[in-house]
Formats: C-alpha cells, sequence, structure tokens
C-alpha cells in the first residue's frame, strides 16, 4: 500500500512539476506566436517599403538623369542667361565681357575692315582726339561713328567755347616781370564757375548732336585735351614765364616754362624747354593768335633765328 | 525456490486468477505458525483455530496487497498476535479463558519438570516483535514452520551459513530481551527450547476448516484498477522506485524538452523579428533619405526643367543677338547702335588706341582691352601670352646678370632722396643680347598675328610711358642705355618708414608702409635683402589686398 501511496505522490509531484512546465511552455509559445505574427506583420511591411525603396531608388536615379541632362543640356551660364533675358544690351561692364566674348563666338573675322569692339573697352581706350585748330581727328569719328554734320556741330561748338574763354583770358591776363633772369610771365587765372558755363554749353551741344552715350565717351577721350590743351574746361591756373638762361654751350638761350595748376588735389604739372617759335603752347595761342612773334613783338625780345640746331 | 517468493507467487495466483489451491499452500506452509502463536496466546486450541481462520481470512482479503520482499511469516505472527489480542479482550473469551485455565497443562505441551520454560512462553511473543523483521521470521520458520536451514536462508535471501547465524543471533537476542525481563537464568539454549516446546502442528482438520473460511470470505480474483492496485503492490521497492523515477521523469523530462524547444523556438523568432525590424527601420531610413533626396531632385530638376527653358528662351535672345551683331558688320549704312553692348570700329582705327592699362602685366598676361582690340582667338591669345612670359622672364634674368651696386643716386632723385638711406643699382645697356630677346617677341607675335600692324598694337607699351615702371617698358628702356635705380628709406627704425624709389630721370615715386609700383624680380632680389638687413620685413613692393 506505501507503495502505491509513494507512487501517487510521484505521480502528484510529476503532475505538478509537469504543469509548471506546461505553462511556461504554454507562456514561451504564446510569446513565440506573438513574434511570429509581429515577424509576419514586419515583413510583410519590410517587404513593401523594399518595394517602395527600389521604386523610389529608380525615381531617384531616373530623376538624377534627367537632371544631368538638363544640365549638360545647358550652354549658358547663369549670368549670361540673367544678362540676356534682362533685355537690356547697352550696359555691359568689363569683366563680363569676356565671357559674353565666348558665348557669341568671337573672334568674328567675317569682315575685313571691321571689328566688334564693347562699349566697356571702348571707356578703357585712349585714343587722338581734337587736332589743330579744333578739329575732331579722323579715329575718333571712326570709333564714335560721328558723322560730317555731327562732327561740324561738334567743332563749331569747340570754336565758340575757344573764343569765349579767349575774350575772357585777354580781359583777365596777369602780366608780371621782368625779374631776375625772368623777362616777363603771363597768366591766366582759373575760374571755376566760367569753366563749368563754358563746359556744359558745349556738350550740350555734343548732346544734341550725338546722344548722351558718345557724348560720355569723347568727353573721356577728350578731357585731358580740353583741360591741358585748350587749357579752358578744367579751371586750371596756366602761367607762362620766358626766361634767359645759359645752355650747356655758354650761350644765352630763349627759355619758356609753362605751369599749370588745378587746385590742390592734382596739384601742379610743368613743362619747360627752349623757345620754339613755331609753337606756342595753345592755352596762350588762343590769346595770342601770333604766336610766340606777336609775343616777342609786344615784349620786345627777339627770337632764336632757328630752333634745334 | 525462494520461500519468500514463492509465498508471494502464491498469494499473486490466489489474488490475481483467484486459485484457491494456491491460497490453501499458503495456508498449509504457514497454519502451524499461526495456530501456534495463538494457541500459546489464547492457550486454547478452539481460540486459536478461530484466531487461525481470522488471520488467514484477513490474508485472502489482503493477498494482493503483499510485495515480494514482504516476510508473510512475519506479517502472519504479527497479524496473529493482534488477532489473539483482540479475541482475548472480549468479555466471553476472558470467562472462558478463566474456565479453561485448568486444563492448561494439560494442553500445552510444556512439561512440570521444565517450569523456566514455562514461564518464558508469555513474554516469548513480545520477545518475538521486539526483534527486527528479519531476524523474526528467522526463527519463526526456523521454529514454528520447522523449515530447515538451508530454507531459511532463502528466504532471507542468504546461504545456509549465514541463515544459522541469523537465527542463532535471533535466539540471543531473545535471552537478552529474557535476561532484561527478569529471568536472569534465561539463556539461549533455554529460549531455543521455549520456542521448540511452544510450537504447535495444527491439525489437518483444522487446516481445511482454516482454508474453507478464508475462501469464503475471499473476494474475487482482482481486476480493473485493483488489479493494477495489486500490480503497483507487488512490485518491488527498486521496481518502485523505477516506476516513480519513470513516472516523474518521461513526463517532466518531455514537457522540459517542449520548453527547451519552445524558448529555442521563440528565441529563434526574436532574433528573425529583431533582424526584421532592424531591417524595417534601415529601409525606412534610405526611404526617407531617398524621399528628401526625390523631393530635393524634383525641386532641383522643376528648376533645371525651368532653366532649360529660361536657356532656351536666353540663347534664342542669343541668336538674335549675334544676329545683329552680324548686320553691324556688314552694314553699308552703319551708325551708333544705342542699344547695343558692342560697336563697329574700322581695323585701321585700331592701330591708332591705347590705353591707360597696361597691354599685358608683368608675368605676360593680356588686358581685356589688347585682347579685344585685336580680335584675338583664345589660341592667339594663349600663344602671345607665352612669348610676353618668356620675354620679361629672359630680360629679368639678363638684367639680373649684369645689374651692380654704386654708391651714386639716379640722377633726378637726389633731391627727393635727401635724409633717406639709399641703394643703387646700376645695369648697363642691354644692347644686342636685349636687341635678341625683344626681336625674338617680336617676330614670335608677328607670326601668330599675321600682321605687322596688329603686332605693333600689342608691342606699343613696350614704348609706352603709361607703363609706369613696370618691366615690359624697363626693358625696353634697359635695352638701349644704362638705367639706374636707387631705393630709399625714411624712419627705417620706425612703424611706418617711408619709400622713395627713383629710376634715373624716369620716374620717382615715393610712398609710406608700400610703394605703389610692381617691380620686376631683379630689382626685388637686390632690394629684399637689403630692406631685411634695416628691420624692415613687410613686403614693401607688394600693395595689399583691398
Amino acid at each position: 500500500m506505501k507503495r502505491v501511496i509513494f507512487i501517487m505522490g510521484a505521480i502528484f509531484l510529476t503532475t505538478l512539476a509537469f504543469g509548471i512546465l506546461h505553462n511556461q511552455t504554454r507562456a514561451v509559445r504564446v510569446d513565440g506566436s506573438t513574434l511570429r505574427r509581429q515577424e509576419g506583420l514586419t515583413t510583410e511591411k519590410l517587404a513593401k517599403l523594399e518595394r517602395e525603396h527600389t521604386t523610389l531608388r529608380q525615381t531617384v536615379s531616373e530623376h538624377k538623369a534627367q537632371r544631368r541632362q538638363s544640365v549638360q543640356t545647358l550652354q549658358l551660364t547663369p549670368k549670361l542667361a540673367d544678362w540676356l533675358m534682362a533685355g537690356s544690351y547697352t550696359e555691359v561692364s568689363g569683366s563680363f565681357v569676356p565671357e559674353l566674348r565666348a558665348a557669341l563666338g568671337f573672334p568674328w573675322n567675317d569682315s575685313a575692315d571691321y571689328v566688334l569692339v564693347s562699349k566697356a573697352t571702348l571707356r578703357d581706350l585712349t585714343l587722338p582726339t581734337i587736332g589743330r585748330e579744333d578739329k575732331l581727328s579722323r579715329t575718333l569719328c571712326a570709333i564714335l561713328v560721328i558723322g560730317p554734320e555731327e562732327q561740324q556741330q561738334i567743332e563749331s561748338a569747340l570754336a565758340q567755347g575757344r573764343n569765349r574763354f579767349a575774350d575772357w583770358a585777354k580781359a583777365n591776363l596777369q602780366r608780371e616781370g621782368p625779374s631776375g633772369e625772368t623777362l616777363f610771365s603771363y597768366t591766366i587765372p582759373a575760374t571755376p564757375e566760367q569753366a563749368q558755363t563754358w563746359t556744359n554749353a558745349l556738350f550740350s551741344v555734343v548732346q544734341n548732336a550725338i546722344g548722351a552715350e558718345r557724348t560720355g565717351l569723347l568727353e573721356k577721350y577728350t578731357a585731358d585735351w580740353l583741360r591741358f590743351e585748350a587749357g579752358y574746361l578744367g579751371a586750371v591756373t596756366n602761367t607762362l614765364k620766358v626766361f634767359n638762361r645759359t645752355g650747356s654751350e655758354g650761350k644765352t638761350e630763349l627759355f619758356y616754362e609753362l605751369s599749370r595748376s588745378r587746385n590742390s588735389t592734382y596739384g601742379q604739372t610743368s613743362e619747360s624747354g627752349r623757345v620754339n617759335p613755331n609753337h606756342l603752347h595753345p592755352t596762350f595761342q588762343n590769346i595770342f593768335p601770333g604766336g610766340w612773334p606777336e609775343l616777342a613783338q609786344r615784349e620786345g625780345f627777339e627770337l632764336p633765328k632757328s630752333f634745334g640746331k | 525456490m525462494n520461500e519468500r517468493r514463492h509465498d508471494f507467487e502464491l498469494l499473486q495466483r490466489f489474488a490475481r486468477h483467484g486459485e484457491q489451491s494456491a491460497f490453501a499452500d499458503v495456508v498449509r506452509r504457514h497454519l502451524d505458525l499461526v495456530f501456534a502463536t495463538a494457541l500459546r496466546k489464547l492457550e486454547d486450541t478452539g481460540a486459536a483455530q478461530e484466531v487461525a481462520q481470522n488471520v488467514f481470512t484477513a490474508l485472502a482479503r489482503k493477498a494482493w496487497q503483499f510485495a515480494p520482499d514482504d516476510s508473510l511469516p512475519a506479517w502472519l505472527h504479527k497479524s496473529a498476535l493482534l488477532e489473539s489480542k483482540s479475541w482475548l479482550r472480549g468479555e466471553l473469551r476472558r470467562r472462558r479463558r478463566e474456565q479453561t485455565a485448568a486444563e492448561l497443562g494439560t494442553t500445552m505441551k510444556t512439561p512440570d519438570e521444565q517450569p523456566a520454560l514455562r514461564a518464558l512462553v508469555p513474554l516469548l511473543d513480545d520477545a518475538l516483535l521486539s526483534l527486527r523483521e528479519k531476524d523474526r521470521t528467522a526463527l519463526l520458520l526456523r521454529f514454528y514452520e520447522s523449515q530447515s536451514l538451508r530454507n531459511v536462508g532463502a528466504a532471507l535471501g542468504v546461504g545456509e551459513d549465514a541463515a544459522q547465524k541469523r537465527v542463532a543471533g535471533a535466539l540471543e537476542q531473545l535471552a537478552n530481551f529474557f535476561q532484561r525481563h527478569g529471568f536472569k537464568t534465561a539463556t539461549v539454549a533455554a529460549t531455543a527450547a521455549a520456542l521448540q516446546q511452544t510450537a504447535t502442528s495444527a491439525s489437518a482438520a483444522t487446516a481445511t476448516l482454516v482454508v474453507n473460511a478464508a475462501l469464503q470470505s475471499a473476494p474475487p480474483a482482482l481486476a480493473g484498477l485493483s488489479l493494477l492496485l495489486a500490480r503497483l503492490t507487488s512490485l518491488t521497492k527498486v521496481q518502485t522506485a523505477a516506476l516513480c523515477v519513470a513516472i516523474a521523469a518521461a513526463p517532466v523530462a518531455w514537457q522540459w524538452n517542449e520548453l527547451r524547444a519552445a524558448e529555442i523556438e521563440t528565441a529563434r523568432l526574436q532574433s528573425g523579428f529583431d533582424t526584421a525590424r532592424t531591417q524595417l527601420e534601415r529601409v525606412q531610413t534610405e526611404i526617407e533619405q531617398l524621399r528628401a533626396g526625390s523631393a530635393q531632385l524634383n525641386g532641383a530638376l522643376a528648376e533645371a526643367t525651368q532653366a532649360q527653358a529660361r536657356n532656351q528662351e536666353a540663347l534664342r535672345k542669343l541668336a538674335g543677338l549675334k544676329e545683329r551683331l552680324h548686320g553691324l558688320l556688314a552694314a553699308s549704312d552703319y551708325r551708333w547702335s544705342g542699344d547695343l553692348p558692342f560697336v563697329r570700329v574700322p581695323r585701321w582705327a585700331l592701330s591708332n588706341v591705347n590705353s591707360g592699362i597696361p597691354a599685358f602685366n608683368a608675368s605676360g598676361k593680356l588686358g581685356d582691352w589688347i585682347t579685344e582690340s585685336l580680335n584675338l582667338s583664345p589660341e592667339q591669345k594663349q600663344g602671345i601670352e607665352q612669348n610676353l612670359s618668356q620675354y620679361l622672364e629672359d630680360l629679368d634674368r639678363l638684367a639680373g646678370s649684369r645689374a651692380y651696386e654704386t654708391n651714386a643716386t639716379a640722377s633726378g632723385s637726389t633731391s627727393p632722396l635727401k635724409g633717406y638711406i639709399t641703394k643703387s643699382l646700376v645695369v648697363p645697356a642691354l644692347g644686342d643680347d636685349g636687341e635678341w630677346i625683344k626681336n625674338n617677341l617680336v617676330t614670335n607675335v608677328q607670326r601668330i598675328l599675321g600682321s605687322s600692324e596688329q603686332a605693333s598694337l600689342v608691342l606699343s607699351p613696350l614704348s609706352s610711358h603709361n607703363q609706369w615702371v613696370a618691366l615690359e617698358r624697363m626693358g625696353n628702356e634697359m635695352i638701349h642705355s644704362p638705367q639706374q635705380f636707387t631705393l630709399g628709406v625714411k624712419g627705417e627704425n620706425t612703424d611706418n618708414p617711408t619709400f622713395y624709389l627713383g629710376w634715373d630721370g624716369h620716374i620717382g615715386q615715393g610712398g609710406t608702409t608700400f610703394l605703389p609700383v610692381t617691380l620686376p624680380d631683379f630689382l626685388r632680389q637686390r632690394f629684399d635683402p637689403w630692406l631685411l638687413g634695416l628691420g624692415i620685413t613687410n613686403d614693401v613692393f607688394h600693395l595689399p589686398s583691398p
């Protein structure tokens, strides 16, 4: 009987242990089942996402190719495209010219006589402008496309301006000397207000003749000539001094010194040399149309017989 | 065969199959033991017979409970004693006991001449019960069932000698028991004699009576649950233990194995799930990045498409511009075009132009104005620049190799250099060597341009006063006549020293901290160490960047 009880006890304990293990197993299986379900859902979602991933990659790849193709087909730089689209071709900066020339395929050599030059480069050039008797140079007229009628209008305006200046200078001419080796000196004082008036009058005519753009270029090209050669548009004080100086051969010679002072900013420039009877500086030629002979007669000195010998 | 095993098998045959003959065998084998025991207690043959009946009846009922290693004699002895005591407790039996006390002497075989033995008899069964089961069984088999020592040993699972020793030992224990209970004279021999004297054989009639009575009250043969229980009961201790282990181990092990398998599966699933989740997160991240990239690309594509459309429009405008510009070149009635960026210029006019901007710099790179004025192609420009660079380099090297120091200052610089510390260099006229370098340049430029008129335009700056102090002008002067350069420094020990450079009568230029000039290398290489010696470490020839 004890054996039966013992066996029953063993069975009870076994059942208990079995039950505990069974419960644990069931719990683990429930977890496993949950995991399997989640894994299934995740895998399903993953498959869906991977399909989307593949589609997206393909789309991105296609877009990249399209973009590459678009970029490759672009032949103009954004800056050039912007300039072209702006529609106003008048203004072009100097730094932009090389790019524009390259885009246009310059140099063009389809004309043996002409070339195309940018307006920006025109502003950097220096060229012969005004010659004797206020004649515009051929080069200036060719570059600024100044026709005969326009040229005549401009030259008349220049002559008028010169005459106004001559009249004023004669009335305001200051004489000094003799003093030491200096025989005499003539000074045309600066007259800023008058100079501005004459300048305005001149370029008003010029602008009416050839327009503002070419007037700007002409003003730039002729600025030095008007200031220093014509001598009346820069509010410059011009002084001509004539003096005797012993030359290298021990002979006394006639020298001149022309000094031009504009204001404290620009300072003073001067040139000097032996007197050439055939060439009086244009500023003073306006006052003494007879040149050095007229001056010699007026001041009572003798001009050298020859020059440069 | 083992006596104990034999008893077990007989009882099993009886219990399982209802073999009455088997039970009768059991009764015959052990009736004497039971009867003698009862008789000793009850001292009444009839009562002993009744007790024997009861004991075997109980055995018949409980036959299925016996295990192979159970000692049937011990159980019967004990049961006989208990049954006898039970009988004695009855009132009626007690009276009969009194009435028959006188007959005791006739019924007991104990002779009168053995009073000591008679005194031991009442305590004999208590003494037997005090023994261990195996010792008791040995004595019961030996003395009450008259088994040989060999059979006794077989019943106990030992050899004959061991059985003899066990019997002797048991007798000695009984003797000790008696001695402890006041029978000082009780010896082993006396004890053995007492056992022999109290052994009584039941009659055949008694045996038949007992068998019949037991069988009448015996249950039918076992079946179903009873049979299972009988089988379980019949297991040995080892078998029982093995069964218990089997019962416990198999399901627990199976379930444990199931648990382990489930855990492994769960771990595998967890791993798979984790992997899938990681992949999912990675793919999600990549998709987000791709979406962002795609959105950006969409935007960029839209912009590119827009830019392309705009570009097409711009190209169209460029084509229109080209057409108009071509028209300028061919126009017979050309007029100034206010709305175009280019103007038409006669080639002859360009040979008269110049610029305040150097045509080329110190490394030979052409300025934009000269490039445009000459209408140079990129190849022409590159060729001219290479030749100019070579020309400047050669001239610089030649001038550097011939330059020497002098104590005299450059003419025309005497007055401005008062108060300055000066260093003067003289470069003798470079002559034919310089002329060769220049002619080489002219020849190469003419070869590139194919027109001496255009070439002169490039080269005109070589003699131009626009080039203030750069080598391109300086070099041209140095070819024909000696040139002297004087550098002066004032206030060299202050934070702001003043510099002045004089070049014969050509120029004189001063400045504070920096000289606003770009000197050829050969002059810098001579002047720099001198300035360093004066403690002036800044590069006075390089203007700082704006």
